[in-house]
């Protein structure tokens, strides 16, 4: 999913009670700039080390194709309110995206008690 | 007709290799239909691992462009049809070999999200822990701003 595509079904995320956040290896800076292009209130996590991509096995080592730091590879990761994991998406190609409407779907059908 | 002199009225320079033109443009505009057909599905959110018609599209230009360039050589169309398949090469390099991500997902349904502190784009400090009975949360990893 593209990162305005995922603001554009903002609303379905609030209501099924998930909050949505984006992780990358990019700056503080860098990541409010992107996001205020968006204009979005999703919040921008900044794993400028890129330890939580390590921690979660989605490490690109020397990925950045200009400072040749770290960064994190593509994946998602839903995890309900009791931070257990429900959902995992990780594909072998950065071109392709998680489908937007089966994340929605799968957000919607977690436990009640997950939900706000 | 002037004894000696040839012809001076009433006729044509031999037309040019009209054909052997439109083919060779066709065979541009082919390969061009299907990079911009592969650009126009990702506008639309679609996202394949193997493009069909953009590779069926390409095929078939560098086809039609190397026909023309065989059937009428001309060294201005050698080189300006070898781009086309060295924009194929690099078009293919990008989709087959360096959008390949690294990393192996650590993380299985059921299992606990991993914990770790990050600081976000505003300054605050941020755990998933603390989510933990509030909201679910959709982390979505990606490559950056860049």
């Amino acid at each position: 999913m593209e990162l305005a595509q995922l603001q554009r079904r903002a609303s379905d995320f609030e209501e099924a009670g998930v909050e949505v956040l984006l992780v990358s290896a990019d700056r503080p800076e860098e990541s409010e700039k992107v996001r205020r292009k968006l204009g979005t209130e999703f919040r921008f996590l900044c794993d400028v080390e890129a330890r939580a991509a390590e921690r979660v096995g989605l490490l690109h080592l020397k990925g950045h194709p200009l400072e040749k730091r770290d960064i994190a590879t593509p994946g998602v990761i839903l995890a309900d309110v009791d931070g257990i994991v429900r959902w995992v998406f990780k594909p072998r190609n950065y071109r392709m995206r998680a489908d937007l409407n089966t994340v929605i779907e799968i957000a919607r059908s977690l436990p009640e008690s997950a939900k706000v | 007709m002037i004894p000696g002199r040839g012809p001076v009225s009433g006729t044509r320079e031999p037309p040019p290799a009209a054909k052997e033109a439109d083919m060779f443009i066709v065979g541009w505009v082919t390969w061009l239909a299907g990079a911009v057909w592969y650009f126009f599905e990702l506008r639309r959110g679609i996202y394949r691992l193997h493009p069909v018609w953009t590779y069926l599209l390409m095929a078939a230009g560098l086809g039609f462009g190397a026909a023309a360039v065989v059937v009428a050589p001309d060294i201005q169309r050698w080189v300006s049809w070898g781009a086309m398949p060295a924009l194929t090469g690099v078009f293919l390099y990008w989709m087959l070999v360096y959008s390949v991500t690294p990393g192996w997902l650590r993380v299985r349904p059921g299992e606990p999200m991993p914990d770790f502190e990050l600081r976000d784009s505003k300054g605050g400090a941020f755990r998933p822990r603390d989510l933990a009975g509030r909201r679910a949360g959709l982390y979505v990893f990606y490559r950056g701003g860049w």
